[in-house]
């Protein structure tokens, strides 16, 4: 029979599992944006390295060494999407929907191969932690899940650490607010940019490890099923703060569930528009001006140094559209 | 935006193009070294490829109905970047375009003459309203688009998985839900028997030819190019550059609006969720590569829906997965636009 | 010698910023740095600091040859720059500010050493800061001071200050000469770019004065006086001269009344300031940059918001309406910045001079406009104004800049405006386009307009206008009829805000 008790502890258990691969790929993410790079190519890491980390996997039968591969998938992909933005100054939606276009057909692809090769196999991923309480008391079911909701707990402090308490943080801070300011200070914003987008990008390496290994044991077509730009919705949400961040993952995954649960059940709520409410918040929150962005966020930096720029004379702000402080149009290229 | 706004001629941007089939060709190659793997001879299996994109009229028409979809799409993000707009939005745009095209083909019960027009001009309605609200944002609030429009993108989809779950519109009867089906009077005419080819592309066509006027010739277009060129020039001038902003997005979100109209009303004949596997985003890639021209955007389209037609009839002939073609797409795109750069990098240089 | 540049040159494409300046600093100086704006200081220093790099020339520290190639050279060699646009992230705290960079790794555990170390910096120099309020919290005067400390933190022995009392108090500034005289003392030296010609005479002890990039001369400032720094600052030789007919006043065309506004950095530009421009009349601003022409020029033009104050145009209520609006009601605008904030430099030149009218007949019907009508009009305009290109379809960027402004008159002017605002109209520009533009606006006046002319050169105003508004820190100091306005008075009252 389920009860109320029984049904909310069912519900935060999977919730914390369901929300775990969002959340790794969001902390990381919030380097990256923090920083000023906006990746959404995370979706199509997340996925390769679910792939990689599934196939090495069941290649050494060691479920660590998947793990390693993931995570260094996604830091591959961290690398080239931070070259093609941060050096090159590419656009970074489009190179962001390029990596995922890819990733997308390389993984269908390799996949279906192994498909016809192999046929389905499930993979070695981490067992759950298991409980021996849990019998008599039920509320340390909540404890019960793989070693990587305890990564991302783990990961979610540390990088609250790092980014608010250390020097590091700082320059991350610098680079996407006010990178100019930060190359006055001496900061190298490329090299903080870039080491926060390979950042992002191994640990959207190891959110998709924990898609194959962790909340499922196998590899399935496209199975980030759009959990990475849910990671970038997350983070807008949880305003560029890994706690916040955490937190709104573990809403969302906490819907997922309750949303899967609902369907399961035959009930007549209308879950689309439960699901659509993290996306609503944040489209709210960013109306109402509640979030405070990193304001550089999305536009490439060209160092001093290159810029081609012609003596700035005076321009005053009240030109710009919204009155912000005044930024040189050298800042947009 | 210079980097993406830079030649805008039809011959500078043709001139593009042709460097980036190079780059395209290296794509291809890329592709080629999975066919292998697979156990293919790769010119075997690019030429079946290519069989399936252009080989008998059938396969044209699927090509030309993928193109129909990439066509709007990409014309309605070009005209948003036109104006200074990050705009990647279009695939929400493109959710609600087909969610208004099928109420107003379900709600009204018309001729054909009228209803078809009243449907399409939904689904134009919807998308462009989708887009105004990030537009209005922006306009009146500077609040960045390239955030609120990703955010439109899912509230949209969703959107429309509860409409064809939840509301009126779903169609009980069905295995799958979907909503009921689309009268006749409101179906676009199919071009050719047979195929899934069906009058939106001439929608599509003429909204190339219209987007083109509109930039060169109108007033309109006018002071979509100057707020994109130098915003602040633009109100200098006396441009209302709020209502440029706004009016922009309605359009850009109208096209994209179309595309979804169209599939609703001209491909499938019902809305279901899930009708575009990621149309939009590839709408922002084709808009990209193609330097946002409109000509060009008819090719880059093309283009892109010869991939995705080729691709399907390749899997049938000779079972490689249609999914080499988004690796040969993602890496085209990426090779593209960091060339692009490189070339305005070099540029720079002297 | 403690700082020297040799020789420095550094080009932008299409003007060269610094022509072979050279500077040297003692240990122990304050020495200012004077010249309009354009005339390549801020340049220089960013040479300097190693935000640019050097075309030519070199730099010399403590008597050996140093390549400054990035900020963080310059730090290590005890430079520190506070900007004129503040360097602060805005999240930060004071504290984090100044931190900033100062360290690759570890964390900020060390709080207590850091706060300690500010604190006696704060105290030593008499800089009072927060170290835990956040920027966005701060007033103009503290964000400064974060600046300074910020440098000083670095172990700055050289302090390059952009323009520092442009936002300040009175008060605070002489707050800030003090600290400046403090570090002195102590064996730092100063670099202090400014325009305002009585700091200089204050608390340097020696000036270079720029000009278009070249240095016109260093001296001792007890060597000379502001008038003669003012004259080597803006003076420029008056090649022609021109023939002006006696005014003919008629009805008011601008009437602006006790208008105030903020400036970009949230201080006060414009305090409660009223003039009464006539039909065929060239009212002058005279006044040194920055001190709130430019503002409010804007405020009339509906680009920038009147805190309080009216605006009247024609007899016209139009206080904070829109640009386009104003430009309605028979308005022309020259904008101070022909790039930036004057014209689309991808567009082409036709396209560009349709800008205020393309929605209008018989450039545009039913919204669609008339190719041929706009040539026409291209062909029209370049030819009457003396723009030099051969083909209007070509992109404006082409351009040289004498030819970009002749381009922006044209367009402003073929609208046969009542009331034309012009700021700064012959900046940057060479003599001969300076003279046309001159005319033209001599012309503008026969015809009957009102013209608002803002200028930096003295000269420049005094020849043209009927009558001479001078603007100082912010307030219209004094309104001069063309009997009064003469070189002495006006120079003064530029300089110090009163007659004497």
């Amino acid at each position: 029979m389920v009860t109320l008790d029984n049904f909310i502890i069912d519900l935060t258990v999977s919730a914390l599992k369901l929300s775990t691969p969002i959340i790794i790929a969001a902390i990381g993410e919030t380097f990256a944006e923090r920083s000023g790079v906006l990746n959404i190519g995370i979706e199509g890491g997340m996925l390769t390295s679910a792939f990689v980390a599934y196939l090495v996997s069941i290649a050494t039968g060691n479920a660590l060494l998947g793990i390693a591969s993931g995570v260094l998938t996604g830091g591959i992909f961290g690398v080239v999407h931070a070259y093609l933005t941060v050096i090159t100054g590419a656009d970074q939606i489009v190179t962001g929907v390029g990596i995922n276009l890819f990733s997308l057909g390389l993984s269908t692809f390799l996949y279906k191969h192994f498909l016809d090769l192999f046929g389905q196999v499930y993979s070695p991923g981490l067992p759950a932690v298991s409980i021996g309480l849990a019998r008599q008391v039920p509320v340390l079911r909540i404890l019960e899940q793989t070693p990587f909701v305890y990564i991302s707990i783990l990961l979610a402090i540390t990088s609250w650490i790092v980014l608010f308490r250390s020097h590091f943080g700082l320059k991350v801070t610098a680079s996407g607010e006010h990178p100019l300011a930060a190359e006055t200070a001496g900061i190298d914003v490329h090299r903080i940019r870039c080491v926060c987008v390979i950042i992002g990008g191994l640990m959207a390496g190891l959110a998709g490890a924990s898609l194959s290994l962790g909340l499922l044991n196998l590899f399935t077509e496209n199975m980030v099923q759009g959990r990475g730009f849910v990671a970038v919705a997350i983070v807008i949400l949880g305003n560029w703060t890994p706690i916040n961040v955490f937190a709104g993952g573990l809403i969302f995954g906490a819907m997922d569930s309750l949303q899967m649960r609902l369907q399961a059940m035959g009930t007549t709520v209308p879950y689309p528009l439960l699901l659509m409410l993290p996306y609503l918040f944040v489209t709210v929150a960013l109306a109402i001006g509640r979030v405070k962005m990193p304001q550089m966020l999305c536009v490439p930096y060209v160092k001093e140094k290159k810029r081609r720029r012609t003596l700035l004379w005076h321009v005053p702000s009240a030109l710009t559209r919204s009155g912000r402080s005044p930024r040189t149009r050298d800042d947009a290229l | 935006m210079k980097s993406l706004i830079s030649e805008t001629t039809v011959f500078a941007a043709l001139k593009d193009a042709c460097i980036s089939a190079v780059l395209i060709l290296v794509s291809v190659a890329f592709g080629g070294l999975l066919i292998a793997m697979y156990g293919f001879d790769p010119l075997q299996a690019y030429g079946v490829m290519l069989y399936g994109a252009f080989g008998n009229p059938l396969r044209v028409s699927e090509t030309l109905v993928s193109m129909t979809i990439l066509l709007l799409t990409g014309l309605g993000t070009a005209v948003a970047y036109r104006c200074g707009i990050w705009n990647i939005g279009a695939e929400g745009q493109l959710y609600l375009g087909a969610l208004g095209a099928t109420w107003a083909a379900l709600a009204f019960s018309l001729p054909f003459i009228l209803h078809l027009p009243l449907s399409l001009f939904f689904g134009f309605v919807f998308g462009g309203f989708w887009a105004l609200i990030p537009g209005v944002l922006k306009a009146k609030r500077g609040t960045n688009e390239i955030l609120t429009t990703l955010m439109m993108n899912y509230i949209g989809i969703w959107l429309v998985h509860y409409a064809v779950h939840f509301t009126p519109l779903k169609d009980p009867n069905k295995v799958f839900p979907q909503s009921y089906d689309i009268p006749v009077s409101a179906t676009l005419p199919k071009l050719m028997q047979g195929s899934r080819l069906h009058a939106g592309m001439i929608v599509a066509f003429l909204s190339v030819v219209a987007v083109y006027l509109i930039l060169r010739r109108t007033t309109f277009g006018y002071s979509i190019k100057a707020t994109g060129e130098n915003i602040i020039a633009a109100r200098v001038g006396g441009i209302n550059v709020s209502r440029v902003i706004m009016l922009t997005m309605l359009v850009s979100g109208g096209l994209s609006g179309l595309a979804g109209a169209g599939e609703v009303l001209g491909v499938h004949g019902w809305l279901q969720d899930g009708i575009s596997p990621g149309y939009g985003y590839m709408g922002i890639a084709v808009a990209l590569v193609a330097g946002l021209h409109p000509l060009t955007i008819v090719l880059v389209s093309v283009f892109f829906g010869a991939l995705l037609a080729g691709s399907d009839y390749m899997q049938v002939m000779t079972g490689i997965p249609v999914a080499l073609v988004f690796v040969i797409q993602g890496l085209a795109i990426v090779l593209i636009v960091c060339r692009r750069l490189l070339q305005s990098f070099l540029e720079r240089r002297q | 010698m403690f700082v020297e540049m040799k020789d420095i040159v550094k080009r932008f494409p299409g003007v060269v910023a610094c022509d072979h300046v050279s500077l040297e600093v003692e240990r122990g100086e304050i020495h200012a740095l004077l010249g309009e704006n354009g005339a390549g200081k801020t340049t220089l220093m960013n040479v300097l600091y190693g935000l640019y790099r050097a075309d030519e020339g070199n730099v010399y520290f403590k008597d050996k040859k140093v390549d400054v190639n990035s900020p963080r050279d310059a730090m290590t060699l005890g430079i520190g720059m506070v900007h004129q646009h503040f360097m602060l992230v805005q999240p930060l705290t004071a504290a984090e500010n100044i931190v900033l960079g100062t360290e690759s790794a570890g964390f900020l555990g060390s709080t207590r050493t850091v706060k300690r170390k500010i604190t006696e910096l704060s105290q030593r120099y008499g800089l009072k800061i927060d170290c835990d309020e956040r920027v966005w919290q701060m007033s103009v005067g503290e964000k400064q001071r974060v600046e300074i400390i910020k440098a000083l933190y670095r172990g700055a022995d050289l302090l390059i200050l952009d323009e520092p009392t442009a936002v300040l108090t009175p008060r605070e500034a002489a707050e800030l000469f003090a600290t400046l005289r403090l570090m002195t003392r102590e064996g730092h030296a100063v670099i202090f770019i400014t325009h305002k010609l009585d700091e200089v005479m204050a608390v340097s002890d020696r000036v270079t004065v720029l000009r278009n990039g070249r240095v016109v001369s260093t001296v001792r400032t007890s060597d000379t006086t502001k008038s003669e720094l003012a004259k080597m600052m803006v003076g420029r030789e008056v090649i022609f001269q021109l023939t002006r007919t006696p005014l003919r006043k008629r009805n008011p065309i601008l009437e602006v009344r006790d208008v105030c506004a903020s400036g970009d950095r949230g201080h006060d530009a414009i305090l409660s300031v009223s003039l009464t421009v006539h039909e065929g009349e060239i009212f002058g601003i005279a006044g040194v940059d920055g001190n709130g022409q430019s503002e409010l020029a804007e405020v009339v033009a509906g680009l920038r918001k009147a805190t309080a104050g009216k605006v009247f145009i024609n007899g016209c209520d139009l206080t904070n309406r829109a640009p386009g609006r104003i430009m309605r009601n028979g308005v022309g605008h020259i904008p101070e910045d022909r790039m930036e904030g004057g014209l689309m430099m991808n567009l082409s030149v036709a396209e560009n001079l349709i800008l205020e009218v393309y929605y209008d007949r018989p450039f545009s019907r039913w919204g669609i406009l008339d190719e041929r009508v706009i040539r026409d009009h291209a062909d029209k305009l370049t030819s009457e104004f003396d723009v030099r290109i051969t083909n209007t379809q070509a992109q404006s960027k082409t351009l040289s800049g004498g030819n970009l402004q002749k381009l922006i008159l044209a367009r402003v002017l073929s609208r046969k405006p009542r009331l034309i605002l012009a700021n700064k109209p012959t900046r940057g520009l060479d003599v001969a386009s300076t003279q046309y533009v001159r005319s033209r606006l001599l012309a503008e006046r026969e015809r009957g307009s009102g013209i608002l002319l803002i200028s930096a050169d003295l000269d420049e105003i005094l020849m043209m206008s009927d009558t001479v508004g001078v603007m100082y820190s912010g307030r219209m100091v004094g309104t001069l009829s063309p009997e009064q306005a003469n070189k002495d008075v006006v120079g003064s009252m530029m300089l110090s805000g009163s007659a004497s």
